[in-house]
Order: C-alpha cells, then sequence, then structure tokens
C-alpha cells in the first residue's frame, strides 16, 4: 500500500483526502485549473431527486474564522445529474461519491436506485444533516428510528459505499451508533454547526434565513473533539471534516481518529490547499517514519 | 499541465484617490492576463491567517504585464484592512475567473454606478483604440468621485451625477441617460441596473456585485435570478445580457 492510501469499505482512497459536499459543485466546475490527482474522490453538492431552486440571497455571511451560509441545497435534480455530470466523472477515473439528500424516504430510495446502476459512481454519502431546509435534513437526525429505518433501506437497495453525514446538533453518538449496526462503510462528522448573525440596523438576518451553516476554522476544534468521540465510539471508520485549512489540521483529525478527511470551506480561501495538505502529510509521515495507518487514532489521552 | 489558479505578489502601492477610495496596485510574481470585466479574489488577510477568512473579489482596474491595479472603496471591515496594505506585502490572489464583456459593434456607452467604474476602466482601456466611449458617472457625493483624468481611458463625452449634487447633475444617473445607438455597458449596483432596465428596456451588457464565497462557481452563494433559473454570478457572470435577468424583491 503506498503511503497515502486508505481503504474504507470498497472505496480506495489516494491520497484519503477528499473534498466536503456543497464546497466543490459536482467537481467538473473547476476542471480548467485542478488537479484531480490531489483528492482521492469527488464529494457532490447534494442531490435531490427534482431540482432545487434554494434559498434567496443573501446566502452567505463571514464571520471570525468562519462562514455562515444557507444555500438550501440549490441542486440540478437527478436527471440532469445523470445526463451532465456522469460522462466527465467517466474521464477523470476518481471515485465519485454522490451527497444525497430527499425530503421523505422514498426520494432517498429512488436516487439510491437509480445511481446504483452507473458504475462512474463508487458511493453515497446520506445527509441527514443540512441545517438550511424546511423539510428533510436535519430534521431527519431529530428521530433515530427514522434514521434506521433510511439506513436500512438504502443498504438492501445498494452495495455501493455508504457514508452518512452527521451533524453536530444531533444525538451524533447514538445516530452512530445506528450507521454501526445498520451497516454503513463509515461516518462523515461534521456538517455545519447551526449558527447566526444579526444586522443591528434592520435587527433581521445577515441571511436570508434566520440561522445558517458555520463552517471554516473557526468550527474545527469542535470538529475535532466530535470525530475523536464517534471514533472512540463506534468502529466503523470517521472521515473528519470542519474546518481544516493546513496539513497540521488534518493530521490532528487523524490523530484523533479520522481514516480520511474532507476539506470545505479553506478550499474557497486557497484553491491549492489540497495539495498542500497532501505533500504535508507525506512529508510528516516520512519524517516521522511512520505510516497514516499507524497514525490514525493515535491520540494519547491524558 | 494546467495554469494554476492559485497567484501570488507584493504590494508595490496603496493610492489613497479619495477619502475612501484606493488603489491598490499589486506586482504579480508571474504575469496574470485578463479580460475586461473578469474578476480576481484577493486575501486581505496575510499568508496563513484566517480573517478575514475569504478572499474577496474584485474587478480589475488595469492590467499591465505584471502590475495589476485594483480600485476599491472601504465599504467593510475587509477593504478598511485592505487599506492599510502597505509597499511590500506579500499578497495572495487568485484567477481570473469569470466572463467577460463582449465587444461593442460601434459606439460604446458606460453606466457607471459607484466603484463599477473599475471594471468598466479596464474595458475602456481596452477598446478605446476602436471606439469612441461615452461616460454616465453617478456617484453618492463629489467624495466617491474618481477624476476622469486618472482612468486609462478618454471618453469623447461624459456626464457625472451624485445623488447630493456636491457634483455635477443632482440626483441618480439613470435619470440622465439618454438613449441613442450604441452598446451600453452597465456595471455598479443591482439596483442601478434594475431602474436603468425599468426606465428604458434598451439591450445592455450588465456587471453585477453579490456577495461571494468561492468564486469559482462551487458553493452556490451568489446567485442572480434569471429567466433560466438561478445563475452564479462568479462562474456564470459577472456579466450578464440585462433582458434575462429577473428581478427579485
Amino acid at each position: 500500500m503506498g503511503r497515502l492510501e486508505i481503504k474504507i469499505g470498497s472505496l480506495l482512497l489516494s491520497p484519503p483526502i477528499m473534498p466536503a459536499s456543497g464546497t466543490f459543485g459536482y467537481g467538473d466546475e473547476v476542471k480548467e485549473f485542478f488537479n484531480y490527482k490531489d483528492i482521492g474522490a469527488i464529494v457532490t453538492k447534494g442531490l435531490s431527486l427534482k431540482p432545487r431552486k434554494g434559498n434567496k440571497m443573501p446566502r452567505i455571511t463571514e464571520t471570525p474564522s468562519g462562514l455562515i451560509n444557507a444555500i438550501g441545497l440549490e441542486n440540478i435534480g437527478l436527471e440532469r445529474f445523470i445526463k451532465e455530470k456522469i460522462p466527465f466523472y467517466r474521464k477523470i477515473k476518481k471515485p465519485v461519491i454522490v451527497n444525497i439528500f430527499g425530503e421523505s424516504l422514498d426520494e432517498f430510495l429512488q436516487i439510491t436506485e437509480r445511481l446504483d446502476e452507473f458504475k462512474e459512481i463508487s458511493g453515497f454519502e446520506i445527509n441527514i444533516s443540512c441545517p438550511n431546509v424546511d423539510k428533510g435534513g436535519i430534521e431527519f437526525s431529530k428521530t433515530p428510528d427514522i434514521v434506521r429505518t433510511l439506513i436500512k433501506e438504502i443498504r438492501k437497495r445498494t452495495k455501493k459505499f455508504i457514508t452518512v453525514k452527521i451533524s453536530p446538533d444531533s444525538d451524533y453518538i447514538t445516530i452512530s451508533k445506528i450507521c454501526e449496526e445498520e451497516g454503513t462503510d463509515a461516518i462523515t462528522a461534521i456538517n455545519t454547526i447551526r449558527a447566526m448573525e444579526i444586522d443591528i440596523h434592520t435587527r433581521t438576518s445577515k441571511i436570508s434565513r434566520t440561522s445558517g451553516g458555520l463552517s471554516g476554522p473557526a468550527i474545527k476544534p469542535i470538529a475535532l473533539r466530535i470525530v475523536y468521540e464517534i471514533s472512540r465510539t463506534v468502529s466503523i471508520p470517521v472521515i473528519g471534516v470542519g474546518g481544516i485549512s493546513s496539513w497540521e489540521d488534518a493530521v490532528q483529525f487523524f490523530i484523533a481518529g479520522a481514516s480520511a478527511v474532507q476539506i470545505g470551506t479553506y478550499f474557497f480561501v486557497n484553491n491549492d490547499i489540497f495539495n498542500e495538505v497532501k505533500r504535508g502529510l507525506e512529508e510528516f509521515l516520512t519524517k516521522r517514519r511512520t505510516s497514516l495507518r499507524n497514525l490514525i487514532g493515535s491520540f494519547k489521552p491524558t | 499541465m494546467k495554469e494554476r489558479a492559485e497567484k501570488s505578489g507584493r504590494v508595490s502601492e496603496n493610492i489613497k484617490v479619495k477619502e475612501k477610495i484606493f488603489l491598490l496596485r499589486i506586482e504579480t510574481d508571474e504575469k496574470i492576463t485578463a479580460k475586461a470585466g473578469q474578476f480576481l479574489m484577493i486575501k486581505i488577510s496575510s499568508p496563513g491567517s484566517t480573517d478575514p477568512l475569504l478572499k474577496r473579489p474584485f474587478a480589475v482596474f488595469d492590467l499591465e504585464g505584471k502590475v495589476l491595479s485594483i480600485l476599491y472603496k472601504i465599504t467593510g471591515r475587509g477593504t478598511y484592512l485592505m487599506s492599510l496594505l502597505k509597499r511590500g506585502d506579500r499578497i495572495e490572489l487568485s484567477g481570473p475567473f469569470g466572463n467577460s464583456f463582449p465587444l461593442p459593434e460601434r459606439k460604446a456607452i458606460f453606466v457607471s454606478g459607484g466603484s463599477g467604474i473599475a471594471s468598466l476602466n479596464f474595458l475602456g482601456k481596452n477598446i478605446q483604440k476602436k471606439t469612441e466611449i461615452k461616460l454616465y458617472y453617478g456617484i453618492k457625493n463629489s467624495q466617491e468621485c474618481v477624476p476622469i483624468s486618472f482612468l486609462s481611458f478618454k471618453p469623447s463625452e461624459y456626464l457625472i451625477t451624485t445623488e447630493d449634487g456636491s457634483l455635477g447633475k443632482k440626483g441618480l444617473v439613470t435619470d440622465f441617460i439618454k438613449i441613442e445607438n450604441g452598446t451600453y455597458y452597465l456595471a455598479g449596483p443591482a439596483k442601478m441596473s434594475r431602474e436603468f432596465h425599468r426606465k428604458f428596456k434598451v439591450d445592455a451588457f450588465a456587471s453585477l456585485e453579490e456577495r461571494m464565497a468561492c468564486g469559482i462557481g462551487v458553493c452556490m452563494g451568489c446567485g442572480i435570478l434569471t429567466e433560466h433559473g438561478y445563475k452564479r454570478v462568479c462562474a456564470d457572470g459577472p456579466v450578464f445580457n440585462l433582458s434575462q435577468i429577473r428581478w427579485e424583491d
């Protein structure tokens, strides 16, 4: 096995670094300048059965070292995705994980069944944690029994890789256990943290919804702690995500127990971040004469 | 090899043009080529710092070899910190991104609101040899007016308007436009383009402004409603055909 290679379920990630859903579009938007060798897989923007228009503007506001967004899952819908994006995935020869979103169980299942036919799709990231929609999203996470049914039914319909994206605003320990029991290959932790900003002149929200999801370096210590807690609770791999802005941050997530990492908001700040994290991680392992496998979960509790 | 989006450079000067208007000159480490209407994402905080976190989009005011000029107005914390940049400071940027202004058929008529003059300046510079340019230049007050002599092109005619009447005609720039034959180029706040469309209903290319997070078409943060649904100001624009826009309340 190469130094920066990890297998999670049926998915081979080389390097174990991916974009976070919603921060990389469908992946083809950046083809003019992006080197796809810098990531182990593409993770798409949340995809729903029918196209979604998303929320009104403004959808974003900056906070100290952070970003609050309420995009509202604007996306092109399943059929256009198949027609317009899958041919691109055939060309770039990288695993593709489709982040899937539904307002109902049935919508999740229809997307899974349809995309299961395509060899260009390596797996699914089940989105039960989006804070920016009225139906579906984080609402699912409030009822563990619904999460169980959802995962059980999706698992029945595909043998491909499945990870579940977890909200920090949910009972993530209970949900992680359910994921493991129902046979998901991994857990992606964390989604954005619910947050708000007020315009003091108008006394209204700075974005078009009362609250949105906070991402960026501001949330990194919280994400790290949750990744640590989940990885100690379950034995399936955890994909760590939340505020990574340097290779050192990524190393912290591996030490905390992540088997792979995702980078989101910081890709906006530095379009070379994946390459920098990949190189930094590689050099760190070489200098320390250790392997990625030995690094994962090597935290020494006090 | 693909050309990387990430670029870097050093501040060569940061000149105060008016009370809140500055011209930032950056000497880039490598030569950048851009078309008029395109923008760059500029990181205001020093390399490695995460506050302010996001890069900010700025139109190219001028570009000559490795010398990039950005005209900006202090409107918030980011641009305030930008005004403190000093000669020699390292600066990270990326781009150019977005589409560009189509070329005019004959005469070009510029309608500029506020900082919109920044993107029209580069267009003016590029087309002035072949095209006559008329400029309508609207700002809030005389303190926001960049002197015409400061621009990189010479308009054949120009009209300055201020909201408070402290310079030129008093009122909105759209109050004084006399429609004639030519290609209209609009750059400025959305409400100016909207008013232009409501009043005149003539074809125009409008460069739009919207808050951006990524600048590269992946985050869906900067939508503008068009006849084909939301489009991304950063990647589908920033230049749009005015008639395609569906203004939201």
